[in-house]
């Protein structure tokens, strides 16, 4: 299992001091896919930074099956994608940058170059295999990128923004990969300001605001509980809506109102404040995690105000 | 042990490929190094030298290419740095789980040969062009060593610098400035300096001097503390580039 424990970091310059991270604790089974989200300035990447020991923590500790960072065979356990556009040599071809990736991680050059030969397969990349770093796509080096990252087939992997920039194919060949890399139990930590994908492949679901978890609960639950607060109500002509403490959007029209409730009791100070108003109808509706991470956002931020 | 060997076969592979894909690059390397030594020489001669005395030349040309090959080590690993956080495998390096200090040592040597290389062809095409006369022994090879891993530990501390101010080209222009001259010189009142000693050594041997024991032990003592300096000062500026989260930035 993936532990991060509890971890803090301040960074320090002369200028000013950013605290990014504060008391933040995840835990990545194998086989889980576990979405990190947040807002630009969140703490994702400081998160990933300190799980791959780019950043070292000033409070807490990251544990991989029991080996901390430092610890022989640590890195063996991980794999990570921490920038899609730079991470290859550019003056070796996609097939040289992954045959050394393979070889500096202990395996010998016939099966280094098995290994490469099957991820640039895998990744629809073989037709480019020799040609020059410099000359490959964006959505390519993105490819590569992902390649690189499960090169020695680390039992945890870590994603930042993984489908940052593809295409709709070649973002559908990732995503494919990562459920694949799931089933096959690997435990997976990605990063996405792209909701919709962190809702196609996640089995959970953690938030970052303001560099603390807000949230962390497995995807099905965290919809499961959302949609008990979630409301459509449909008034019998345009309105002007009073001050709502919920979060909430009025359609175009004036008549549709959406709103997400902090629990399911706050139904009586809507209806309460929503009267005289005529009302058409109230039903609940299936949300989703786009709702889930603005409704968890926005709630940090306004109490942080 | 063994990892340091995978990772040493790994970097001379790369090396290798990097090398035969850019030969012009060697070639025009070759060219420019020689015309440099023969603006040295006119320089000399400028100076009031007499650039016609074989002993005048041959200090000039021994420590000409020693200071090449001192500054390929002083700054090859700070200039590497910069090139990996730029093309972002210096992240890479560290999930690799060899550490930066084995990574950059191991890094340096497996991209020695063809710098080797290359001071061969130019000592052997100058000194034949200057009709020199120099000898050959066993003793060149532990003398070049020291010589080569003490310039690997002063490459060490600009590689420290390189990972926490990143921008250090001054720096570079000032070693170059410094160590040049002194390895050329060869001025008695820099003997302590590791890098002068070893030259000083090497240049003894190839005149078929005999050189005494204790300036291969001061050489040896000389060497490992700078080498001791250099990976400990590397290992504590990694620590600290990534205390302030600075690895991997350009």
């Amino acid at each position: 299992m993936l532990k991060v424990d509890s971890i803090s970091k301040t960074f320090r310059s002369l200028r000013n001091v950013v605290r990014a991270l504060t008391g933040v604790s995840l835990e990545v089974k194998p086989g889980e896919i576990v979405a990190l989200l947040g807002r630009n300035g969140s703490g994702k990447t400081t998160t990933i930074r300190t799980v791959c020991g780019l950043v070292i923590p000033d409070e807490g500790s990251v544990s991989i099956n029991g080996l901390r960072f430092g610890q022989p065979n640590y890195m063996a356990q991980l794999g990570a994608l921490i920038d899609t556009n730079r991470v290859l040599f550019p003056r070796l071809s996609p097939f040289e940058n992954l045959v050394y990736t393979c070889a500096v991680r202990g395996m010998r050059r016939p099966e280094a170059r098995e290994r490469a030969k099957y991820l640039l397969d895998l990744l629809g990349l073989w037709e480019k295999r020799n040609a020059p770093a410099q000359t490959l796509s964006k959505g390519m080096v993105s490819k590569m990128a992902f390649a690189v990252a499960i090169a020695h087939d680390p039992p945890f992997v870590l994603l930042d923004e993984p489908t940052l920039g593809l295409d709709i194919d070649a973002a559908e060949v990732l995503e494919a990969q990562i459920l694949g890399m799931a089933k096959a139990g690997k435990g997976i930590l990605l990063t996405t300001h792209q909701l919709e994908v962190a809702e196609r492949l996640c089995t959970r679901v953690a938030i970052l605001s303001g560099g603390r978890i807000v949230v962390d609960k497995a995807k099905e639950e965290l919809l499961e509980m959302f949609d008990l607060q979630s409301y459509r109500v449909t008034f019998k002509e345009p309105v002007n809506l009073p001050e709502l403490p919920f979060q909430h959007t009025l359609d175009e029209s004036g008549r549709v109102l959406e709103v997400i409730l902090d629990h399911p009791e706050q139904l009586y100070e809507l209806m309460r404040r929503l009267h005289p108003r005529p009302l058409r109808s109230i039903e609940k509706r299936e949300v989703e995690l786009a709702e889930i991470f603005r409704s968890y956002t926005a709630r940090k931020e306004s109490h942080s105000a | 042990m063994r990892k340091l060997a995978i990772l040493f076969g790994a970097e001379a592979w790369r090396a290798w490929l990097e090398e035969v894909r850019y030969p012009l690059q060697f070639v025009m390397g070759l060219v420019f190094m020689g015309l440099i030594f023969f603006l040295l020489k006119g320089v000399a001669q400028l100076s009031g030298v007499s650039s016609s005395n074989p002993e005048t030349i041959f200090r000039l040309l021994v420590g000409y290419l020693l200071g090449l090959l001192a500054m390929s080590a002083l700054s090859g690993i700070a200039a590497q740095i910069s090139r990996e956080a730029k093309s972002g495998t210096l992240e890479n390096m560290v999930l690799s789980g060899h550490g930066l200090t084995a990574f950059f040592v191991t890094q340096a040597l497996a991209r020695l040969a063809p710098i080797l290389l290359n001071t061969v062809i130019l000592f052997l095409v100058l000194t034949n062009h200057n009709k020199i006369n120099f000898s050959l022994s066993w003793e060149m090879l532990p003398a070049i060593g020291l010589f080569y891993i003490a310039a690997l530990g002063l490459g060490l501390v600009v590689g420290a610098l390189a990972l926490l101010f990143k921008e250090i080209r001054t720096f570079f222009m000032l070693a170059q400035l410094l160590v040049f001259p002194a390895v050329i010189a060869n001025l008695p009142q820099l003997e302590w300096f590791p890098l002068v000693l070893g030259a000083s050594v090497i240049r003894d041997l190839l005149q078929g001097s005999a050189v005494e024991a204790y300036w291969w032990i001061l050489l040896l003592a000389e060497t490992t503390a700078v080498l001791c300096v250099g990976v400990l000062l590397f290992e504590l500026a990694d620590r600290e580039a990534r205390k302030r989260g600075l690895l991997g930035h350009e």
